[in-house]
Order: C-alpha cells, then sequence, then structure tokens
C-alpha cells in the first residue's frame, strides 16, 4: 500500500521547500508530490547515482576497495586524523545540525581545520 | 562579509512585502527551481495580492538564462565585471553623472533605469549567487552589493541575502559561529580558534598544500574545487563520509557510508534566510548504516582513546 507523508522538507537547495508528500510503499520511495525535478531527484535518487551501504578501505588510492566494518574505518579514520600535522575536516553543507555540533568538537580534539562549502 | 555586516529579512517578509527582487549572478530556475515561484517573484504575498504582475524583476547576469528570459530588466553584465557595475550603480544614486555609453558592457540608459526603479522601490531585495564571490573580486564584490544595499536603504527599505546552493549550508556557520565566533574556515591547530579566510580555508590550504590529511563530509569538492586543490587531495589520506559516489569518493582511502539526512533520519537545517526547520524521516536507511551524527560520535570516542 502506498502511503503518503505530508510536510516533508526537501533536503537539496537552500529553499528548503517544506511543503512536499512522498509516497512511500515498503520502505521505498515511490513519488514525490510539489517537489521541482532537482528535488524529485533527490528523493528519487539520481539517476546513475551509487549508493554505498558498507564502509570501504583501501591502503593505496591506486588498489582496489575492500568492505569493512564501521568500527575499523572509524578506528582508522581516528588514527589518521591523530597522527596528521594539520588536517583538515570538510564539507557539511548537505547534512543537518548534530553532526555539525560533533564536527566542530571532532575539529577541536584534533587540532584540525574546519571549513564548509561556504567560503568556495 | 563580516567586514561591513548586512541586512537580512527572511524569505516570507519578501514574498509578502518586496515589489523589486534582483537575482545577481544567480540562475533560480536552475538551480532553486521553486525560489520564484514559493517566495519572490510570482508569489502571491500579503501586500502583493496579484503576484508578479506587483514586483518588477531584474537579473544581473552575463549570460541569457532562463531566469533572465523572465525578467524586466537584464543587466548582461560582462563577465568579471560586476564590481564595476555595482559601482556605477552606487555612482548613479548618489547623483554622479556616468561619463561613458555603457559601463561593464551595460548601457548607460539601463543602469538609470535600474537605479530609479530599486530607488522607488516599497521594498526591494537583493538576492545573489556565491558565484558573484568567484568571478574578478571575490568577496569584495559581496561588499560593494552590501555598500549599495545600505545607500538604497536612505531611500527605501532594501535587503539581501546569498543564494545558497546546498540546503545546510547556513546551519553549518550557524553551528560554527554560536561555537566559535566565526561563521566557516576556522583553525584550531593552536588550541582556540583563529578565523582568516584565505588562509583557514579549505581551498587555500590545499592549494598550498599544507594540509597533510582530509576528512570530507557530505560535500563534493572534487568536483568543484580548482584542479590543483583536487591534486592535493588525491595525494594525502583522505576519508570522505557520504552516502553516495562521487568524484571525491573516487580519490579516497576510506568511505564511510551515512543514512540520508532529511530522507532516512530526521534533524535541523538552516533555510538561506536563517529559518531553522525541522527535517523529517520519510524512510528507514538501508540495514546497519548509521546517522553522520553516530558516525561522528564513534570518531571523537576513537580520537580521545588515542590521544
Ligand atoms: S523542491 Fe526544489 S526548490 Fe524546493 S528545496 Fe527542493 S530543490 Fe530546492
Amino acid at each position: 500500500m502506498v502511503k503518503v507523508v505530508r510536510n516533508v522538507v526537501c533536503p537539496f537547495c537552500g529553499t528548503l521547500c517544506d511543503d512536499l508528500e512522498i509516497l512511500v510503499e515498503d520502505n521505498h520511495i515511490v513519488g514525490t508530490r510539489h517537489a521541482c525535478r532537482i528535488g524529485n531527484a533527490k528523493f528519487m535518487h539520481f539517476e546513475g547515482a551509487v549508493r554505498y551501504t558498507e564502509p570501504l578501505m583501501r591502503e593505496n588510492k591506486k588498489d582496489d576497495f575492500k568492505k569493512v566494518d564501521y568500527e575499523t574505518a572509524i578506528e582508522e579514520t581516528a588514527r589518521l586524523l591523530t597522527e596528521a600535522a594539520l588536517p583538515l575536516i570538510y564539507g557539511w553543507s548537505a547534512t543537518e545540525c548534530h553532526a555539525h555540533m560533533y564536527g566542530v568538537e571532532l575539529a577541536e580534539l584534533v587540532g584540525a581545520v574546519i571549513d564548509n562549502t561556504a567560503s568556495v | 562579509m563580516q567586514d561591513v555586516g548586512y541586512p537580512v529579512c527572511t524569505l516570507g517578509e519578501v514574498k509578502n512585502r518586496a515589489d523589486v527582487v534582483i537575482y545577481w549572478g544567480s540562475n533560480p530556475m536552475h538551480a532553486h527551481p521553486r525560489h520564484m515561484s514559493r517566495y519572490s517573484v510570482f508569489a502571491r504575498g500579503f501586500f502583493r495580492e496579484r503576484g508578479r504582475e506587483d514586483r518588477t524583476l531584474i537579473v544581473v547576469d552575463p549570460r541569457e538564462t532562463d531566469s533572465a528570459k523572465l525578467a524586466d530588466i537584464h543587466l548582461q553584465v560582462e563577465p568579471h565585471k560586476d564590481y564595476e557595475l555595482i559601482s556605477a550603480m552606487r555612482a548613479v544614486l548618489k547623483g554622479f553623472e556616468l561619463q561613458t555609453d555603457k559601463v561593464a558592457g551595460v548601457p548607460a540608459d539601463l543602469i538609470y533605469e535600474a537605479v530609479e526603479i530599486c530607488k522607488n522601490a516599497q521594498f526591494g531585495q537583493l538576492y545573489f549567487a556565491m558565484g558573484v564571490t568567484m568571478t574578478r573580486g571575490k568577496h569584495r564584490n559581496i561588499d560593494n552589493a552590501i555598500s549599495l544595499v545600505i545607500d538604497l536603504n536612505a531611500y527605501t527599505k532594501f535587503g539581501l541575502m546569498p543564494m545558497r546552493g546546498h540546503y545546510n549550508v547556513n546551519g553549518f556557520n550557524q553551528v560554527l559561529t554560536w561555537v566559535t565566533g566565526y561563521p566557516f574556515g576556522v583553525d584550531f591547530s593552536r588550541g582556540y580558534p583563529r578565523y582568516n579566510p584565505g588562509e583557514t580555508t579549505a581551498n587555500d590550504l590545499l592549494q598550498r598544500g599544507e594540509t597533510d590529511m582530509m576528512l570530507n563530509i557530505a560535500s563534493d569538492p572534487g568536483a568543484h574545487f580548482p584542479q590543483k586543490a583536487v591534486q592535493h587531495m588525491a595525494k594525502i589520506p583522505l576519508v570522505c563520509i557520504d552516502p553516495h559516489e562521487t568524484p571525491t569518493t573516487q580519490l579516497a582511502n576510506i568511505i564511510i557510508p551515512p543514512a540520508i539526512a532529511g530522507v532516512e533520519v530526521e534533524g535541523t537545517a538552516y533555510r538561506m534566510d536563517g529559518v531553522p526547520i525541522q527535517l523529517r524521516k520519510v524512510i528507514d536507511p538501508p540495514e546497519g548504516v548509521l546517522p553522520d551524527r553516530e558516525i561522528l560520535k564513534m570518531l571523537i570516542k576513537k580520537v580521545k582513546e588515542m590521544l
């Protein structure tokens, strides 16, 4: 059965339209209402988009990725962050504010530069 | 922006009050498709009941974009000459006469006409794209545009707002300002926050090769940064927290996939006008996939163990 979720906010552009209706069937999004072309694509998955569902790792950038669990990927990331002389933590513009908060805490802990897409 | 400050208002105020709307260097029909219809030009507002008919639209863009085609006045500025055009408009506003027939490729008559419209507005709004900061003059363009808006406020009410591309650019600036006092580009390497755009900003740091490790989250600098910066990203250890494959993840050593905020996990985002809005969760994430904030919490815990 198709369920309609109302008053959904579009997480794509800074207009942040808050009047979307999303059609959901079996935990899959099958359609949108009121969204524009790109907002619709964000919910329906951009054509050709490849979704990761497991962490991946490789030592050398020329190698292929190997699947690992979250613990391993996070431990290795923490090691890289703490060993670096000046780590850069960058991005943030397509996620929510609690993630930002933890991001700033992490940056302070490891003495990093933290920046987002506003500065480009 | 931090040098001069700027007048802000909400999108709702523009919708209800604005009779003059300027888009400078942005093409909302393409990048923010519902911006004009929901909040600015076409929307029917409290004092603008007839919507489009009650408003004058000015678009400043070197290209004949879809948005420019809808404009009452299109100031087709030559590329990289935004600063000159803004200065000319400020001069005209102050009562000076232009000594040439064209400034920055725009006929003087059209500049006079545009300034007259802005001056006589009941409520004007200037939206500028961050693209303007990429043309020659960089953030000086914005400073000058802000000064134009300040000058206009001697005659009428005029506001200004950057058109944010990604949905929560503003939210990050809000959070970082709240915690450190600075909106972006904060350097913690001395143990306290330092802010000096050009020095402590990602692009510059990468181009000068000063960073030796990068954690990228929820963005795709591999597709948007200048080549020299991307080359450095390809050299240093790179970790990406991103749900999808991007040109950046292709350069990564580690990829950690999060649940998609606003689709698979709830949270808060700040609209371009600074209004916080609660994002909703619509479906469950793929099994076992964690939200960005959980991944960061685990990272903080691990880092604390190692330090
Ligand atoms: S629906 Fe379109 S205009 Fe509205 S926030 Fe989404 S992408 Fe932006």
